[in-house]
């Protein structure tokens, strides 16, 4: 969809969608038991994308370029400290891929957005049909991304997406649902409020399912520039992958 | 589900985005009009296993897995409202290259993005010709989308039908459930006894647009 119906879509939306949904809100989503066969052990880090904009007094956006290399490079870094920290599955990188692959990995990335999105509109949604569909949770990027990344080895990809804005009348609260539809059109409710926004995602490389969803939203709380604040919302989002090792139950549980 | 339950189960989401998604009528979101009887006009079968809803303007929108991956949408206009964003009408008289090359010029001036127009040739539309268009499209973060729209005008009224995805994976993976879809498209109101159809009703167009 061209950006412009997009971004008003996205104000259409913002009107009409979420009403009770409130910032701060986070949600994970994994694979139904039995669909998979063995956790996954390798793991193709897909560089992240975490974007950082700037939000103007007239609610237009400015990517801030050295923030959002900075927030990325600092993702892929913690992620990977957290992983071996946890020691859940073993992290490649993706520098063993053409630059076409990378590339080709890049729009996986941009469609995953687009799954996360709807699978947690999906899960707000008062249409019963959507909760059904949710349910199912048999989302897939397709079989294609297996031929992009089968050079790697990897059994799945974890995608890291973010998006961060940033204003100098401060970082108020925004709904969850304002800054999905916001993430995806680029348009956002309220003037002069940063806003934040991070998702991983687990899609299986043998097949380009889904494996986990795990996302987190928010206004005030989030700072995805910081990397204290970029940590924390990490950990907290690794919280929930399903297949964690033993070791770290048992550090759970202490 | 019946069409009176689709009904029921119409999400708010829609009441403006239906309006605006694809159709491109609208440059600014509109207040969504009192709930009214759908005015049938036609009739369509929609793919199994899709989730459809109607907006508060009468349209029709369907998804297999959420609409910011792939949208089908169906609707109707009297033919003075055919094409709002340029202020121009349909006409039964018309070449379907004529009615094309209208909405393509409706679809650019609504959406005011460059939209490329890969394929733009006549078809079917149930019992009347008209055409079909292909679009080309990218979002914000650089996906490719492609958007295909069938037209037809008849002498009253002008259908659209359209189906939008991301090239990757999900446009060619659905396009034969939207393409099985355009084939069953019947004008007029569902007859008596039979079950099954979903109702194409006439927009509800936003009083703005009738200035």
């Amino acid at each position: 969809m061209p950006p412009n119906l997009m971004r008003t879509v996205g104000a259409a939306l913002l009107t009409v969608w979420f009403p009770s949904v409130h910032a701060d809100s986070d949600f994970h989503m994994t694979v139904p038991p039995g669909r998979v066969k063995s956790p996954p052990h390798t793991v193709l880090l897909v560089h992240p994308e975490v974007v950082v904009k700037q939000l103007t007094t007239g609610n237009l956006e400015e990517t801030a370029q050295d923030w959002s290399r900075e927030a990325s490079e600092n993702a892929a870094r913690l992620v990977r400290a957290l992983v071996k920290k946890n020691g859940a599955f073993e992290v490649v990188d993706d520098s063993g891929l053409t630059p076409a692959d990378k590339v080709s990995l890049q729009q996986y990335s941009a469609l995953y957005v687009r799954l996360m999105a709807s699978i947690e509109i999906a899960r707000q949604s008062k249409n019963p049909a959507w909760k059904k569909r949710v349910r199912r949770f048999d989302y897939t990027v397709g079989p294609g991304i297996t031929e992009v990344a089968v050079r790697t080895h990897a059994d799945a990809a974890l995608f890291v997406v973010g998006t961060d804005h940033v204003s100098s009348a401060g970082r108020d609260a925004r709904t969850a649902g304002g800054i999905l539809i916001g993430i995806l059109t680029g348009v956002y409710m309220l003037p002069k409020a940063g806003t934040a926004f991070l998702s991983l995602g687990m899609v299986d490389l043998h097949s380009g399912d889904v494996l986990w969803v795990s996302s987190e939203y928010g206004g005030g709380g989030m700072n995805l520039r910081k990397e204290k604040s970029l940590n924390k919302v990490l950990t907290e989002l690794f919280e929930s992958y399903p297949w964690q090792p033993k070791s770290a139950d048992k550090d759970d549980n202490k | 589900m019946t069409t009176n339950s689709y009904q029921r189960a119409a999400s708010t989401l829609w009441r403006v985005v239906g309006f605006v998604l694809i159709a491109g009528c609208a440059q600014t979101p509109q207040k969504a009009p009192a709930p009214t009887p759908l005015e049938p006009v036609a009739r369509i079968h929609t793919p199994e296993g899709w989730v459809q809803e109607r907006n508060a303007y009468h349209q029709l929108v369907a998804s297999r897995d959420g609409y910011f991956v792939q949208t089908i949408f169906v609707a109707a206009r009297t033919n003075p409202d055919a094409f709002p964003a340029i202020k121009k009408g349909a006409d039964p008289g018309m070449l379907p290259s004529q009615l094309a090359e209208l909405h393509i010029a409706n679809l650019k001036a609504s959406s005011g993005e460059r939209l490329e127009v890969v394929e733009n040739e006549p078809a079917e539309v149930g019992d009347l010709t008209g055409y079909r268009l292909q679009l080309r499209s990218f979002d914000g973060r650089g996906l490719e989308f492609r958007t295909i729209v069938y037209g037809a005008a008849d002498e009253h009224y002008f259908y659209r039908l359209a189906y939008n995805a991301p090239v990757l994976y999900f446009f060619d993976r659905d396009l034969p459930a939207f393409e099985a879809m355009v084939k069953t498209f019947q004008r007029g109101p569902v007859p008596p006894g039979e079950s099954g159809w979903v109702i194409v009703s006439l927009d509800l167009i936003p009083v703005e647009k009738k200035k």
